[in-house]
């Protein structure tokens, strides 16, 4: 039975996103990705920023 | 401190980048899901880190006695909490599409769930008591044994018994069943990566906590 289970999971063609892929359109996600954590890497060194200055007003 | 901010850069875009077009191995039921081991795990990994420095600290201000080490093991203990709950938001969604709820009565996410539970205690315990020395002594010493009650609640009470989990019910956190080279490939970076922004923040906060 487990043999047969373990066959079956072989055997089974699992689906992926290979189409995405070829198409070019995962690269779509990848720069909207991007975007968002180079947006926030700017955000901290700005935060960063204003600390500094804050600390040098005192 | 640069460097791990420039580290954590490179790390980060290369795992959000690698994370996405690298291939994966093709799994049933988990499918393209699977990528989200390079955002799911990191966070729980970058929590115990926090946390571990911040338990470090903890025990730094009850034998030494600075104030310094309190403060800082505060802000470890906040940060590596947000991080806890984004590990844990993170998990149910991908639990709700592979085992089909967002949350099982499975040791490993009761566990954690307890596990974060034990650190709002810390905060409200610390935010409770208004004389200045009691507070950072006695939140102190209940981050010590927080720490310490958290990592049989994570890491050794799943393995006793099953779990949907991987890499519990008595086998190791890594092995060849549960990741293969190709996923190592990126998770690693993502781990360190993602440890690194948590230091970051960290150190953002207590600059903060530091000028009031």
């Amino acid at each position: 039975m487990n043999f047969l289970f373990f066959l079956f999971l072989i055997l089974q063609e699992v689906a992926m996103a290979d189409a995405m892929r070829s198409n070019g359109k995962i690269y779509v996600v990848v720069v909207i990705s991007l975007i968002i954590l180079f947006s926030l890497f700017l955000y901290l060194y700005r935060i960063e920023k204003q600390i500094k200055s804050i600390k040098k007003d005192k | 401190m640069k460097y791990i901010k420039i580290g954590c850069v490179f790390l980060l875009t290369y795992t959000f980048t690698a994370g996405y077009l690298f291939d994966v191995p093709a799994l049933p039921i988990l499918n393209e899901t699977v990528r989200a081991l390079y955002l799911h795990v990191p966070m729980w990994f970058t929590m115990i880190f926090l946390l571990l420095l911040s338990s470090y600290h903890s025990y730094m201000f009850v034998s030494k006695g600075e104030e310094l080490h309190e403060s800082k093991s505060y802000n470890y203990a906040h940060v590596g909490v947000y991080f806890g709950i984004l590990g844990l938001l993170t998990g149910m969604f991908w639990a709700k599409y592979t085992w089909g709820t967002y949350w099982t009565n499975d040791p490993k996410l009761n566990g954690s769930a307890i596990g974060l539970l034990i650190y709002f205690g810390y905060f409200i315990l610390r935010s409770s008591i208004e004389d200045e020395s009691k507070k950072g002594k006695i939140s102190s010493v209940y981050n010590v044994f927080a720490f310490s009650m958290l990592i049989p609640l994570i890491f050794i009470l799943p393995r006793l018994t099953d779990s949907l989990h991987p890499g519990n019910g008595g086998n190791p956190g890594f092995n060849v069943y549960d990741m293969n080279s190709q996923l190592r490939l990126v998770f690693y970076p993502a781990v360190t990566g993602f440890i690194f922004l948590g230091l970051w923040i960290s150190d953002l906060r207590l600059k903060v906590l530091k000028l009031k």
